[in-house]
Order: C-alpha cells, then structure tokens, then sequence
C-alpha cells in the first residue's frame, strides 16, 4: 500500500540525486526515469487508482507536487550546466528591451519630494484656477497693489465672486499657503504644494505654463535659522554636498523679513564663473510668513510663526550639473529628441 | 525698480576708504541688491534693485544711508555725509507766488514750487554732468539737469516749467474723459479721465502731474524765469494713470510708491541752491508749500523677545539699539519710524527686519526645526501616480507635458461645446485661448507616450472642477495601446470590463479607450478612478497542489463579434476554469486557451468533458 512517507522520500532521493549529477546526457537519462511515459512518476500514479477516495485526493497532492519539484529542478540544473561555450563577448551590444522616458520635470518633482518628506514636508495639491483672494489678496496683495505687476497674471473670462474675487490661472504656489492653513486649521504644518502656474510671458527662460514648489512651515518659534538649515538641507540633497545656501535682503508682500534665495554654483562650486559670476545662482523667494498671512489663514500670529519659499521646478531643474537647458520651451514642446535624452 | 548710481557720487554722501567691490558685496548682502558693479573709464557704476516697498534707496542719498548703516558690521569705517534732513530753518522768504493755485489735497499732500527769475538756459558744469552721465542720465541744460539731479540724488522727482507760459493760474484737479495733452517728448495723449493734471487760467492742461510735464509749459533755451515744482501725489491716481496709458516713467514709478512728503522742503531748498551755484540766480518768489496734514510720526513697539524669537540668537539691546540708529530709527522698544520708512515699516515684524538683514542673515545658524512633524495628511495618492508613470515608462512610453490651455480648435475638438470651456480673458496668443476640458487634442505627436494633467470643467458660481486624467496615445496599433492599458491594471490589481464604450470596475467608470481618427489609437482614464480602484498588493492565492488541465477549442464566429463578452461567457461556465485566454485568431476562426482546475483535488478529462459540452452550447446559443 502506498503511504505519504514513501511519496515524500522518493521525493528527496530524488532531488538529492538530481543535485549530485554534474552532466547534461546523465540529467536527461534521470528525467527519462522520472518523468517518462514509463516512469516513476507515472508508476505512483498508476497505484493511487487502487485507494480509496479520501486518501486518493491527499496522495495524489502530494505525488502531484514531487512531480513539479523533480521537473523544476531537473529544469534548473539542465540550464546551469549546458549553454557553457569556452568564449565569450562582452563587449558586443546586448538586445535591450524597449524602454520610455520620465519628463524631467516629473524627475525633478519627485526627487524634491522625495527630499522633502525626509524632513516630514507634507505634499499637497491645491487648484491651479483659484480664486483672486488665495493668489493674492490673503498674501497681503490687495488690488491694484504694484506687487501685482510682475507676476503677469492671466484672467479668466467670468464674473467675480462676490467674497473671493476674480477667477485667475495661479501665478505662483503661494496660493496653497492659506488653503493649507484652511486645511489643517491648528499647526503644525510642513507643506510641500507642487502644481502648475501661468504667467503671461513666453520666452527662452520664461513658460506660459511652468512648475513651483512651495514650502510652507508654522509652528510655535518658527526662526529664521530653520529656513537657512532647511535651505541648506535642500541645496546638499538637491545640488550636491558641496552646495551651500544663502539668503538676502528682498520684499514680498506676504513675507516679512522677505529674502532671496541664492545656491553655491553648481558649475564653478562657488568659485565664480562665466555663467553665474560671483559664485553664487539666485534660486528664488523666501520669507517669515507675514502675520497678516497667518490671520488670513485664521491661525494666531501672536502664538504661531513660519516661513515660506517658493521656486521654479524649471529653475532649479536648469541648475543641476549638466543640465543647463538653454531654451525651457523644450520641456513642453514634445520634441522626442529632446525627451529621449531622458 | 533699478538705480543706477557711479561710485563718485556714493561718495558724495559716504565717507568710507571700503572699495567698490567690497561695498557692492555689503550692500547685496545686507541691503540693496547690486546686480553688476561696471567698471567705466574711471569710476565704477552700481547697477542696483531697489525692492517696491523702499522708494527711499531710490537715490544716492538712501543708499548712503544704507551703506553707511552696513559696512560697519563688517568692520569697515563709514559715515554718512551731506544729509538732506531735516531741512535748515527758517525758510528764506521773498516775494509773493505770482501764480493763483488751487490744489485738491486728496490728490497733492503736498505742492511746493518757487520762481527762480532771469535764468540763462545753458549747458550744465562738467561736475553735475559727469554725474548724471556716468549714472546713464543724458546731460541736456543747467535747468533740466538740476531737476535730474535731485531726483536721482534724493529720490524726489522734480519738475521745472517756463513760468512765462502759464496764463496766470494753476488748478490742480482731475482730468475729465476726453481731454487732451502734448507732454514734453511730442507725445499727444487724450486722457481717460481722473488723472491728475494742472490746468491754468487758459483751462489749457500744462502737466500731467508725476508722469510728465506739458510741452506747452516746457522749459526751452528761452526761458528766463523758471518754476521749479516739488509735489507729492496721491499713489493710486499716479499709477491707474501710468498704467493705463503706459507711461512707466521713472517719476511714476517712485510717485506710486508714496516717497516721503517731508523731503520736499529739503529739496526745494537744496534746488534753490544748485540754481544758484549753477546759474548765479536766486529765487525770484517765496516758496509756496501747501502742506495741510503733515503725517504725524510714527512708533512701533517690538519686544525685544520678538527679535531673539525670530533670529534664534541673543541679541542684546545695546545691539539692537545701534543698528536702528544707524538707519534713521529713535528709541527701543518703542521705536519712532523715520519719515522716508514711514510707508515701509508699519509692524513689529518690519523692525525686526531691519535688525536681522543688518545684523547680518550670514551671521544667522541654519538647523533644521525640531518640532512635531504633522501627520495630517490629504487623501490624494501622488505615490501612485509616481508608480504609474515609472511602469508606462517601463512600458516603452515616453512623458510629454502639453499645455492646460488650448486654442479654439483644440476645445472644438474636445467634444464639449466650445461655450462650455473657461475662457482666458487676457490670452497671450491664440493658441492658449481656453481651458482644456479634455487631453486628447493636445496628443497630436507621433510616437506612443503619456502625460497626467488637469482638465478644467466649469460650474457657475465655483471654481471648475479640475479632473487628472492620464492619456496613453500616439498608437496605430489598438492591441498594442490596449495591451498597455491591461498590462497597467495589472500593476494596480484592478480587474476591469472593456465594455465597447468603456472600460469599467463594477459601476465605476475608469475611462474609455478608443479610435479618435482612422488610425489613431488613445486611452483616456481618470487618475481618481484608478488610483481608487487600485491597491498597492494582489489578493493572495494560496499556491496550487493540483494540477490543471489546459486545452485549446476553437470557434467560428460571425463578423464584427465582441470578443470581451465571448470570452466572458465561457469563463462563467464554471468556477473551475481557471483562466481563459486568446491563443490565436485566422480570419473568423478564434482559438482559446482554456485552463480547468480544482485547487481541492486532481481534475481528470473525465470531469472537464462536460464543463468543454456546456462551453461549446453556450456558445451556439450566442
């Protein structure tokens, strides 16, 4: 009669013997004897017919299994010991399977991102058709304020809201700043908002439609050391760890103190070159988050403080070592020269 | 705004032995940005940004002021020298104003002018010239120059008229709609109404006040008596002019940015006494000042606890208290705001500015906040976007990103009415005239790639909807498109139907996919809808221990048959096939792989016959 036991050790001698022969002709002569029409295999299954059903069902499970395990390495050992030529050319061209290519601008996203999260950055989405009052009037930007004539900003054909304003396309990411303070109501925030915006100007280094990040940090004691080390943090992991961070005087409406941002050149490591000159590249805005700003978010700026920066994924894109894209209107032009490049 | 001042004149204002360089270095770090230091034939020229909010650097005094209050904390000697304020007493009287004036004080705060008689309009001494040349200020006649200098000097425009041309009366007023004005370079402008102009007693207009003077009332080489005239305007009127008419004069732009009423009579003395060095004359007329409400002075309290907050350093009051005064502030905490800030500095928050950009933001540690790191985070899964678009790549598609905003003829081609798209009222150009509501237009190249974007659908009242959608185009081939599409479902474990007209998980829509012209192939899906019905891990199977039994069976089938449903059909014959799959097709003859197994025990042809009878009635039963 037979039993689980003699199925499983069948089995194993089988395998084992398997394991120990070393030639192609002995490995073919083995499966001949296992799995041929007058084999082994077929001889356990030839006696499961005379058991009685409920053993059947379990015994044949397990000859069924012995059977896959004995092709599958009989398979194995097959394939590492034939295909052996004496020579070999590494050097000629492999066949590559086709493959795509990752715009840069995702590239670039995801890598700041990935930077980010390290350092508890939320990453968030907000609308890329907002309203006038998150663009600019919750920054502190009132209408017809000067502060509104660089940004170019681009109008939807529309009635206003009665509260809100115009509908406008997003001139920058700072429109996330109060809807993030909606959002999560009580500090602390760490927001990293990367979207689309429009600005009304075309040219070699300027898009119609074009990528920010924006940073946005509230908590209690909230300084001007955490941006410069968190500015640092992102110029080491972004640009390399030779890079280091400075940040200078400027003025925007939502921000106070207000700073621009400039990066170690990646070019010349800080020595000064052709392309950047003093040695340093101008990155884009930073600030302490203005209290009006934080009001405008209804979050107390007597108890909470924060900073904020927002830049160009195109910018910082241009100053990566070897990527100095000379005209950006290439990244939207479905040009798959340029794109293959990636 | 951009200030372009020589290094000569700095130091008219500024003793220091700091060189060139070195104070470009300071200033950019600590004040104004200087943008390029030039080197010309013998003196250097800073080219310099002047942020909006601080009119007062728009001269080489404020920038004196500046430098002098920063080149200090890099140890460097410097001091601030020929300051304009306050303004020496008493002021010089002499005789009456011959002019009649009526000013509305809303739209002047404050209107001074004086006659300066018997002037010979000549060429302006070398020194004043050189000046102005090296800042890139053309040098014309002692009068214009004069009136050039104090606005560069000072910040302060300044305007000069041949007194000789105005009929007897100034009226200060707005323009009405429809009037007209030649200013002094020939440019004829008919005004669009409440712009502030001057009219005389001829109700002829002689100045559209803070952008240029009349060309009627111009100074020429025959003037003899001229009226030197330093105003302050309401901001808003200045700028809607400007604006609408696009004169963006430098006057304008400092007019609209509210410069310091109090510097007026400082200037109007120091014009005085430049006519009188360059032309030998003295003032022909008292010095009319209409000056109603001079702004009180302003304080603001900062806790010197705010300052250590924001700085993350200990500063110490003496410190503190040294840095306001070099920059023009009185008092601590209580700080009296100087009258050229008064606009700028309205916050505790713009005091400590001042302390921490002069301090030094270089002096400033940088760590990186050890406080609680949020865990709120939104619903939205940017992971799995990340994953799609890593596996289309794998899948030999290439990204593209194309424009949110189309021209007609893509929104016509969108299938939405072009009426039911967001209109941009202000289009750059005719190819980015709407709103997608759809991405499929925009997909136009040749080769297969992808792109997730918005598309933007309008609701009255509200912002649009804004739907990511994922295109997969480019394609000639349906089965190949169709292959990736199953190939990524496959990725995101979503079992979905393709119906003829969509592709579905139960009753939710994931998209379409589809012929758009004869030979072009596109998939359309809802990033929600995928991401939704998607899940990172399969739903274990416990590994097979029976074996199936796999067989082919083909059929005939009539013309233009759904093969999805067909397959369907013979896959709901019996929970013991495992999979069914197309192997082959010729011509209307489908070969189908079918694998049978029951994971509980070992099938035999015995069990299958039936089940391979059932598939073969179904079949014939359509």
């Amino acid at each position: 009669m037979l039993t689980l036991d003699q199925i499983l050790s069948f089995k194993n001698q089988a395998l084992a013997l398997i394991s120990q022969t070393a030639k192609p002709a002995d490995l073919e002569q083995l499966r001949q004897e296992y799995l041929g029409r007058k084999g082994q295999i077929n001889a356990l299954i030839k006696q499961l017919t005379h058991l009685e059903p409920g053993q059947k069902s379990s015994l044949g499970r397990a000859v069924n299994e012995a059977k896959s395990a004995i092709t599958q390495s009989l398979d194995h050992k097959l394939l590492a010991t034939s295909h052996t030529p004496d020579w070999l050319d590494v050097t000629q061209p492999g066949t590559q399977p086709p493959v795509g290519h990752l715009h840069p601008i995702t590239q670039a996203i995801d890598e700041i991102t990935r930077i980010f999260e390290h350092i508890g950055f939320t990453r968030v989405r907000y609308p890329e058709v907002d309203w006038d009052f998150y663009v600019f009037e919750a920054l502190n930007m009132p209408a017809d304020h000067p502060a509104r004539d660089e940004l170019e900003t681009i109008f939807i054909d529309g009635p206003k809201h009665t509260k809100l304003g115009q509908m406008v396309l997003t001139t920058h990411t700072s429109n996330g700043q109060v809807r993030e303070m909606e959002r999560v109501k009580t500090p602390p925030i760490r927001m990293l908002n990367i979207g689309k915006c429009y600005r009304r100007q075309q040219d070699p280094t300027h898009t119609v439609m074009f990528h920010q990040f924006e940073g946005l940090v509230v908590d209690k004691g909230i300084s001007i050391p955490h941006l410069k080390g968190t500015l640092d943090y992102f110029g080491r992991e972004f640009f390399g760890p030779k890079i280091k961070s400075r940040i200078r005087p400027f003025h925007f409406q939502f921000t106070e103190p207000s700073f621009e941002v400039d990066f170690t050149c990646t070019s010349c490591q800080g020595k000064g070159c052709r392309f950047c000159k003093s040695g340093w590249v101008e990155v884009g805005g930073a600030g302490m988050v203005h209290p009006n700003v934080l009001s405008a978010g209804k979050i107390d700026p007597k108890q909470y403080s924060g900073f904020a920066f927002g830049w160009g994924v195109e910018r910082v894109l241009r100053l990566k070592p070897g990527l100095n894209i000379d005209d950006i209107r290439l990244l939207y032009s479905t040009n798959s020269d340029f794109l293959n490049q990636f | 705004m951009n200030i372009s001042i020589s290094h000569s004149w700095l130091k008219e204002f500024l003793t220091t032995n700091a060189s060139p360089e070195k104070i470009a270095e300071c200033l950019s770090l600590c004040g104004p940005s200087v943008e390029e230091l030039e080197k010309t034939k013998d003196d250097y020229l800073y080219h310099m940004e002047v942020t909006t909010n601080r009119v007062d650097m728009m001269g080489v005094l404020g920038i004196a002021r500046e430098a002098a209050a920063i080149l200090p904390q890099f140890g460097i000697k410097a001091r601030l020298k020929n300051d304009l304020y306050p303004p020496a007493r008493p002021i010089p009287a002499g005789k009456p104003f011959p002019l009649k004036v009526a000013v509305d004080q809303q739209l002047c705060p404050r209107f001074s002018a004086v006659v300066i008689s018997n002037v010979t309009v000549k060429s302006a001494p070398q020194k004043i010239s050189n000046y102005l040349e090296k800042s890139g200020i053309r040098s014309l006649n002692n009068v214009v120059d004069i009136s050039n200098y104090l606005m560069r000097a000072y910040g302060q425009p300044v305007h000069t008229f041949d007194l000789d041309k105005i009929q007897a009366k100034m009226v200060l007023r707005l323009s009405k709609k429809g009037e007209t004005i030649t200013t002094l370079d020939g440019k004829r402008f008919t005004l669009p109404g409440n712009d502030i102009v001057i009219a005389d007693a001829g109700n002829r207009l002689i100045d559209l006040c803070g952008i240029m003077g009349g060309l009627n009332s111009a100074v020429d080489n025959n003037t003899k008596n001229v009226l030197l005239f330093v105003q302050i305007y309401s901001p808003k009127h200045i700028r809607a002019t400007s604006m609408t008419l696009g004169q963006r004069s430098e006057a304008a732009q400092i007019f609209e940015k509210q410069p310091d009423p109090e510097l007026v009579m400082p200037v109007i003395l120091k014009g005085i006494q430049l006519f009188k060095q360059l032309t030998g004359r003295e003032q022909g007329s008292q010095i009319i000042d209409l000056y109603p409400q001079p702004p009180k002075s302003k304080n603001v309290f900062v806790p010197l606890q705010l300052i250590k907050d924001r700085l993350g350093v200990e500063v110490s009051i003496k410190k503190v208290n040294s840095i306001l005064q070099s920059l023009g502030f009185k008092g601590f905490p209580q700080v009296t705001v100087p009258s050229w800030r008064a606009n700028d500095v309205t916050i505790a928050e713009d005091i400590v500015e001042e302390v921490a950009r002069i301090y030094g933001y270089h002096h400033l540690p940088g760590l990186i906040m050890a406080t609680t790191i949020p865990t709120n985070y939104p619903a939205t899964n940017l992971y799995l976007e990340q994953q799609i678009k890593h596996w289309l790549v794998g899948m030999d598609l290439t990204e593209i990103y194309t424009n949110s905003m189309i021209s007609q003829k893509l929104a016509e081609a969108s299938g939405y009415p072009l009426s039911a798209h967001l209109k941009i009222k202000n289009a750059l150009s005719e190819d980015w005239q709407y709103l997608r509501r759809s991405l499929i237009p925009s997909h136009t190249q040749a080769f297969p790639a992808f792109e997730i974007a918005n598309t933007y659908h309008p609701r009255p009242g509200h912002l649009p909807e804004e739907k990511l959608q994922l295109i997969i185009s480019g394609f000639t081939d349906h089965l190949k498109l169709k292959g990736i599409v199953e190939s990524l479902f496959r990725k995101l474990h979503i079992s979905a139907t393709f119906t003829p007209t969509e592709i579905l998980v139960g009753k939710t829509q994931l998209g379409t996919i589809g012929r758009v012209a004869s030979n072009v192939h596109i998939a359309d899906l809802s990033v929600s809808a995928l991401t939704n019905q998607s899940s990172l891990y399969p739903h274990y199977q416990a590994l097979p221990t029976t074996a199936p039994i796999i067989e082919d069976m083909t059929f005939t089938l009539p013309p233009q048959t759904y093969l999805g449903p067909i397959m369907d059909t013979i896959k709901s014959v019996s929970p013991l096939i495992e999979s069914v799959t197309l192997k082959d097709r010729y011509e209307n003859n489908f070969t189908f792989t079918i694998t049978y197994r029951n994971p509980k025990s070992q099938l035999t042809d015995h069990d299958v016959a039936p089940l391979r009878s059932k598939i073969t009635s179904k079949l014939a039963l359509g």
